[in-house]
């Protein structure tokens, strides 16, 4: 029942507040509180409901049974996956405020035997530091408590939660400020503790902007660690990480049962109540790193379409859910099913479940949900499609306890709109459903987050990693399937199946899970944080640990958006060309962390201008004890004060060394892959520390520390560069004067002079050593590689063939270099890494050379297979500013066929046609089925001008110099063009086909139409037929290759292959080498039938 | 002239001859029409086996249901990690490193289906995975598991149609099988040719048995035995430039089929790497090609696979095709096992179209072997080989081998009466 209130009163509690990612980006306190507040208010309202009790319909769905638990007599262990805070009443025994309302942390977990645990933490409150004025003492703590609280109470905007108490209590205590080095003389600092975590931003405020005590001012007092998140408080203080095992030790626990007082909320299997002072946080190493089996379900919907029209929830029913659940650790899924709209046929290995009406289909697979009880939500785009889809059509359906998806019975799953924005991903408008409990992970956000792709439909990135092809069905056929029988229902279910697999399979080949959860524990951040968070709060979160150790208290930041910039990392100029010699590469390892330990640079450390003079007389700190960067900026040395950012650094590098030494001599495949997740978090949060430091809208900006990194790093590669120049010389005995070609953020490229790999790795290995004693421990130049031959195009421009040892290669390396590019066609790919391998393994330049005019002479004789000339982009919106060729062409298929013509949504493939001189790119894009269809020729030059061009010059200028233009571009092999005829068009109307001879291709004669060679040829008739032949078999295995792998892809040999998708690799391939097929047959059958 | 024996002869390949040429089609036309067939085949003999009280069912009448013994009927599709894929062929990645191709791809770790019209089920049990290929129609004695799994505890091939009996003639009638000619390397054995062509025409001083041979089938390879240089190229097919060596072979060789067709009838197949189409049926040589050799009624140019009877005797061959993609997608071990195991799966070709280039037939299978051969032969095979098959109701099938001319300097002389067969060696070392 919507609004339920309890008889007391007050609420049950309501659902966390999103993780707004925003909290990134500093906002001003008012505005931020009236959203809370107006949060607050929509919450109560969409939020709360009466939940339906848990069902029991599946042995294989639930969970197996939990033990009777005595809290007197057991621990309770479980993984902890989410942590949460509501606000919830004070329960009698327990610490903290009790008086309610008191927020409760809630911890949402797995025990090992695979029980879900909910655990209600009780008595941590939230608070904050201001400065302490001078003339405030002990005895003004009292007062200002209760003058705060008064003022707190009367600013609530509506008191629905009968707060009584807002300012728990008020403490005078010492810290030190985490923003520059003042001497170690502890500042006095007022610890205010509220009741409640919105109240922190309140009183920050107030005292800011009111007269609270009137005999002493607070307005002008700097406030700390008011803008911590309070989930994160409480993990900082009480050393939970994410992902970590909890201890609940007997004696100091409660459980819930229907008996207890209070009752239980969750549908967890186990639900505990704690003091936070009285669990234990493993830290997730040895024993305590392992991984309860949690389970991830994995689902995807399909949807009834209506002709040429994305789905709607309002209008489109949902046919099909398919179902996956795995438990983390296995191999396999246990659970398969799917739900499906009317009967179906059943499907070997997976449940079918067929229902008469969408609303009882909608209603069991929530039931089915919360019987499963899973702790992860993955899919593919789930966030932004699947799940908003299946609420919003559920509320249009009225189907009664669909939104209870959550672990809290009483919580509805609600969508909400909100705004990302990060460095690796852009600004993107996302979607986000509340499950408390369970951890949405969806698939599509871990790829937009962590890698760079041409393509982020399934279909390519299943390409990508798996190099697997996904069948794909377009939206069209999928009502007609639907529409159909049992068995054509049946089809559709194996495709929704699958399509709820492929997830699984991607998260374990990518690792994902076992990443995100060891990164969660290195950095103590919630599971969710990772995905619904910028990079900051995980070094945040590290540095309030760090600080907490050491009595440091960090103040708040406003963003002013300094108008001053540092000078960011630059390079040594490139000496362009191709380099036939070995080229040795020495890398700094982990250049800014050591820098950032080897200088001791921090925000504890650093001398902030103005104060150096007050330092050398108040604390005696002399000049050699202060050190000066190249960015001119002062640090104290380390033996002054060890920083917290290097100690950070050090123990994550020290971690890390530890779980790659584990990794050695562990054998368990999972525990390999979790102590490898873990070394990778480690290496990753390391390398993130700069960063934090260097963003200017962030928690704590510090452009000190990031400008004196880049500085000390420039230094250091200029000094690498001299040292090697001056000391590989000819005059000191070596083989030639070395020369360093190119220098990167942290690595040099040496060209020694020298013929052979040994030799090169030799002088590579002598010299980073010699340039290694030159600096601080513990910074070290490492030699690593070798590139043999190196192209050196520009600034991070580069491709070489990589050696680690001299036998044999280990990979062709290449940076910024257009073969990943999403908006080139396969041609610029595929003719890119052509080149490379001709320049780099078979270092034959001019075989390169020569490889790029044969293509250039395909493409303008229509050689070169359509498939490699498609373009293709998403159909985001219909307004761009400018005109696109891919919105143009969407216009014009409507218009042939609105039924197939592609959507919102839908990637739109194309290529560029011949057309009028001057006729605009996106008037010439063309549908490629139209084109070849239709041979409707192609505008070679656009490809050769527009997409070909740049990229080939860049890679062959170093080569050939100011020639590579009129060599590659204006040769001889431009010359000749080939046009094919088109069926459609003005003039095809008017064209009469006439017969040529095959072998001369003149005009037949007169009383030769007949035949199929002119007298001239005829005497070469075998040797005609057999070119003919030759070219029809080599099609024929081209076809049979292409069709059969369709086949093999849709997992049935006697059903037709009907898939669409337009991504494949050979989607273009398969339709066109039919119809050059019958052209060819179509030539050999003009010799006459093999009559003997 | 030696005075020759007549034989009756019928060419019976018309089932392989392609009336007209759709590749609008796909491929599950033709599984669909073999699994129909085979099962109508398959069922008498599952129920003669295995009696009636294990019922024969669909896959989809397999309603998720646990310890359902049966009997299942379906095609075999092996899901096999190192099968060739164009789609890993090009992948981005694997361009920068290219794998060789693998000889063979079988592997333990093969994933064995059993698939009907509208489902597949996995299969375990008492099978040998290993043994067996992609295309085999078969029919399954066991029941399922809660896994999904089908567990087999018996299987059953068609075992080829019923065979004719060879009427007991007393007289010698030796049909000659040759393959591997490779007219493009000939300058490397053409003595060999000589003789062999002596030997044909009975002009070998002590040949009595020239006057026996009744007919000489050329089973393919003849012009050439391995591909043309394939240079990689961002086009789907690039017509090369035609070789003029290949030209002069296939002159070459009209000459001696001419020379030979004067002794006695001769059936020229195309062969994997000869000038005509790819996909089997591969379509018999055109005329123009042997301008010669066309002018004599005992010269002919034949389909791949190819049928014919010789009197009574059922002659069924390929080039041999069928057996090395075979070998390349099982672990059988010697291509005379795996002509046994086609023979004995009741298909000349049960790997077509999976890895095996077939025409997509719409209407039928002509690969299924309806009727029981008396010589049953593959062409191009390393070595000669050869065994006489026994198969159930007295069915007996000579199986042969035949080595390729090139490499082994042999021909294989089997005798249509006694089916007995044995190799004939022309190397001139041998003298």
């Amino acid at each position: 029942m919507d609004g339920k209130r309890k008889f007391n009163g007050t609420s049950n509690g309501h659902a966390k507040k999103p993780r707004n990612p925003d909290d990134d980006e500093e906002m001003g306190f008012e505005a931020e509180l009236a959203a809370f507040e107006n949060s607050e208010d929509m919450d109560q309202t969409l939020l709360m409901g009466d939940g339906p009790e848990n069902q029991t319909t599946s042995e294989r769905w639930s969970r197996p049974p939990p033990p009777e638990l005595d809290p007197s007599k057991h621990n309770l262990e479980f993984q902890q996956l989410d942590v949460e805070n509501y606000l919830g009443q004070p329960l009698p025994g327990m610490p903290g405020a009790q008086i309610g309302p008191v927020p409760v942390v809630r911890m949402f977990g797995v025990t090992m035997e695979g029980n879900s645990v909910c655990c209600h933490v009780h008595g941590f409150c939230p608070y904050f530091y201001i400065e302490a004025p001078s003339q405030f003492e002990e005895h003004h703590c009292e007062k200002l408590q209760k003058a705060l609280d008064q003022k707190v109470i009367a600013d609530i905007r509506n008191n629905k939660d009968n707060v009584q108490e807002a300012v728990l209590m008020v403490e005078l205590v010492e810290k030190l400020n985490i923003h520059g080095y003042n001497g170690d003389k502890k500042q006095r600092y007022i610890k205010i503790s509220v009741t409640l975590p919105r109240f922190v931003a309140a009183a920050s405020r107030l005292l800011k902007k009111e007269v609270i005590m009137s005999e002493i001012d607070f307005q002008d007092c700097r406030a700390f660690e008011n803008n911590i998140d309070f989930d994160i408080r409480f993990m900082v203080d009480t050393d939970v990480v994410g992902c970590n095992w909890i201890e609940l030790p007997m004696g100091h626990w409660r459980i819930r049962n229907s008996h207890s007082k209070p009752l239980p909320e969750s549908r967890c299997q186990i639900e505990v109540d704690v003091a936070f002072d009285r669990f234990i946080s493993h830290e997730p190493e040895g024993e305590w790193s392992k991984v309860a089996p949690f389970r991830i379900l994995s689902f995807d919907i399909e949807c009834a379409g209506r002709k040429g029209i994305f789905p709607e929830a309002k209008i489109d029913p949902v046919i099909q859910i398919a179902n996956m659940v795995i438990r983390q650790g296995e191999r396999e899924p246990f659970i398969r099913n799917v739900f499906t709209l009317n009967e179906c046929a059943p499907i070997i290995g997976s449940q079918v479940l067929c229902h008469d009406k969408e609303t009882q289909m909608l209603d069991k697979w929530s039931a089915f949900v919360r019987e499963v009880d899973p702790d992860i939500l993955t899919g593919y785009n789930i966030n932004n499609f699947d799940f908003p889809y299946l609420l919003n059509r559920a509320a249009h359906l009225k189907v009664r306890n669909f939104e209870y998806l959550g672990r809290i019975k009483n919580i509805r799953s609600v969508i909400k709109e909100q705004m990302l924005q990060s460095k690796q991903m852009g600004r993107r408008e996302n979607q986000y459903v509340n499950f408390e409990g369970r951890v949405p992970f969806d698939l599509l956000f871990v790829l937009l987050r962590d890698y760079k792709l041409r393509s982020y439909t399934l279909n390519a990135v299943s390409y990508h990693f798996l190099q697997e092809q996904k069948e794909d069905v377009h939206h069209s056929i999928i009502t007609d399937l639907q529409n159909g029988d049992e068995q054509t229902r049946r089809r559709l279910a194996m495709y929704c199946l699958k399509d709820a697999y492929l997830p699984l399979r991607l998260l374990e080949k990518l690792m994902a899970i076992v990443n995100y959860m060891e990164m969660a524990r290195v950095t103590g951040v919630p599971l969710e944080s990772l995905l619904t968070r910028g990079q900051q709060i995980k070094v945040l979160s590290q540095l309030l640990r760090k600080a907490k150790t050491k009595g440091f208290i960090m103040p708040s930041y406003t963003s002013q958006g300094s108008d001053e910039q540092y000078e960011g990392a630059t390079v040594i100029e490139p000496k362009r060309g191709y380099y036939a010699d070995p080229i040795s590469t020495l890398d700094f390892a982990s250049l800014y962390p050591s820098i950032m330990m080897a200088h001791n640079l921090c925000y504890t450390t650093l001398v902030l201008g103005g104060t150096r003079e007050k330092l050398r007389q108040q604390e005696n700190l002399q000049d050699d004890q202060v050190e000066r960067t190249p960015a001119n900026n002062y640090f104290v040395k380390s033996e002054v004060r060890r920083g917290l950012l290097p100690e950070i650094l050090e123990s994550l590098l020290a971690a890390r060394k530890r779980a790659k030494n584990d990794l050695k001599v562990e054998t368990d495949p999972f525990k390999r892959k979790v102590l490898d997740g873990r070394q990778l978090a480690l290496k990753i949060s390391a390398n993130s520390v700069y960063g934090f430091t260097g963003a200017q809208v962030g928690k704590l900006p510090c452009l000190e520390i990031s400008g004196s990194v880049t500085a000390y790093g420039r230094t250091m590669i200029e000094m690498t560069k001299n040292e090697v120049e001056s000391h590989y010389t000819q005059a000191n005995g070596y083989e030639n004067n070395a020369v360093v070609i190119y220098g990167d953020t942290d690595s040099v490229m040496v060209n020694f002079g020298v013929k052979t790999l040994e030799r090169s790795m030799e002088l590579g290995r002598e010299a980073a050593e010699l340039v290694s004693s030159k600096f601080v421990h513990p910074i070290k130049l490492e030699f690593e590689k070798v590139y043999y031959p190196y192209l050196l195009i520009n600034k991070k421009r580069y491709a070489g063939l990589y050696f680690t040892r001299p036998d044999t290669y280990d990979k062709m390396d290449c940076k910024g270099i257009e073969t990943v590019r999403r908006d080139n066609s396969p041609l610029v790919a595929n003719l890119m890494n052509s080149c490379l391998q001709k320049l780099l393994i078979e270092r034959d330049p001019d075989g390169a050379v020569a490889y790029v005019k044969q293509v250039i002479a395909d493409l303008l004789c229509n050689r070169i297979d359509i498939s490699h000339l498609v373009i293709t982009k998403e159909l985001a919106k219909t307004d761009y500013a400018a005109k696109q060729a891919h919105v143009e062409l969407a216009a014009k298929m409507k218009k042939r066929d609105p039924g197939t013509a592609p959507k919102l949504g839908d990637r739109v493939p194309y290529v560029i046609c011949a057309a009028a001189k001057n006729t605009p790119a996106y008037q010439k894009a063309e549908d490629p089925l139209y084109v070849l269809e239709n041979s409707v020729p192609i505008d070679a030059t656009y490809y050769l001008e527009q997409q070909l061009s740049k990229p080939l010059l860049r890679i062959f200028e170093p080569i050939l110099g100011d020639n590579a233009e009129s060599i590659l571009l204006k040769g001889e092999h431009t010359r000749t063009r080939t046009v094919v005829t088109s069926k459609v068009g003005g003039l095809a109307g008017f064209m009469t086909k006439k017969t040529s001879c095959l072998g001369c291709k003149s005009l037949m004669p007169k009383g030769y139409e007949q035949a199929c060679l002119c007298p001239h040829c005829e005497p070469r008739m075998s040797e005609l037929y057999q070119k003919e032949v030759g070219a029809k078999r080599e099609l024929e295995e081209t076809f049979s290759r292409l069709w059969t792998e369709c086949q093999r892809c849709q997992e049935s040999l006697h059903e037709e292959v009907i898939c669409s998708n337009r991504d494949c690799p050979i989607f273009y391939m398969r339709q066109k080498v039919r119809m050059d097929l019958d052209n060819q047959e179509k030539r050999v059958l003009r010799f006459g039938l093999a009559e003997w | 002239m030696t005075n020759r024996l007549e034989t009756k002869y019928e060419n019976l390949s018309s089932i392989f001859r392609l009336k007209g040429h759709d590749y609008q089609k796909q491929f599950f036309h033709l599984y669909a029409h073999r699994l129909a067939e085979m099962t109508r085949l398959l069922t008498p003999l599952a129920q003669k086996k295995w009696g009636n009280k294990e019922p024969i069912k669909k896959l989809c009448e397999l309603r998720g249901e646990q310890d359902v013994h049966c009997i299942l009927i379906g095609t075999i599709f092996k899901h096999q990690a190192h099968k060739p894929s164009i789609l890993r062929d090009i992948s981005e990645e694997n361009q920068l490193a290219p794998q060789p191709p693998r000889q063979n791809y079988s592997d333990p770790e093969d994933k064995i289906v059993l698939e009907d019209e509208l489902q597949r089920v996995r299969l375990q049990g008492k099978l040998n995975g290993q043994l067996l290929a992609t295309g085999v129609v078969c029919a399954a004695l066991g029941g399922t598991d809660s896994d999904g799994f089908f567990n087999v505890e018996d299987i059953l091939f068609y075992e080829s149609g019923p065979q004719k009996p060879l009427a007991p003639i007393k007289r010698s009638r030796l049909l000659v099988l040759a393959s591997g000619l490779d007219q493009l390397q000939a300058h490397k054995f053409v003595e060999a040719l000589n003789l062999f062509q002596y030997w044909l025409a009975g002009s070998l001083g002590n040949n009595k048995e020239a006057g026996s041979m009744v007919r000489l089938i050329v089973a393919g390879n003849s012009v050439r035995a391995s591909a043309m240089a394939h240079v990689p190229t961002l086009q789907v097919a690039r017509t090369q430039a035609n070789a003029n060596d290949t030209v002069q072979a296939v002159s070459q060789l009209d000459q001696w089929f001419a020379s030979w067709a004067r002794s006695l009838p001769v059936d020229i197949m195309p062969g994997p790497y000869d000038p005509a189409n790819f996909m089997l049926p591969q379509q018999p040589f055109h005329k123009c090609m042997f301008p010669q050799a066309a002018q004599l009624a005992t010269f002919q140019a034949v389909t791949n696979p190819y049928s014919c009877r010789l009197d009574e005797a059922l002659v069924v061959g390929t080039s041999g095709q069928n057996v090395s993609d075979l070998l390349r997608s099982t672990s059988l071990d010697s291509a005379l096992e795996a002509l046994r195991c086609t023979l004995t799966w009741g298909h000349v070709a049960p790997t077509a179209p999976d890895t095996l280039a077939c025409y997509p037939y719409i209407e039928s299978d002509p690969f299924i072997l309806r009727e029981c051969p008396h010589v049953y032969y593959a062409g191009n095979c390393e070595s000669f080989a050869t065994e006489l098959h026994e198969g159930s109701e007295g069915k007996r099938t000579r199986l042969v081998c035949v080595p390729s001319f090139s490499k082994t300097q042999s021909v294989a002389v089997v005798d249509l009466d006694t089916l007995d067969c044995r190799m004939v060696n022309f190397s001139v070392d041998a003298e």
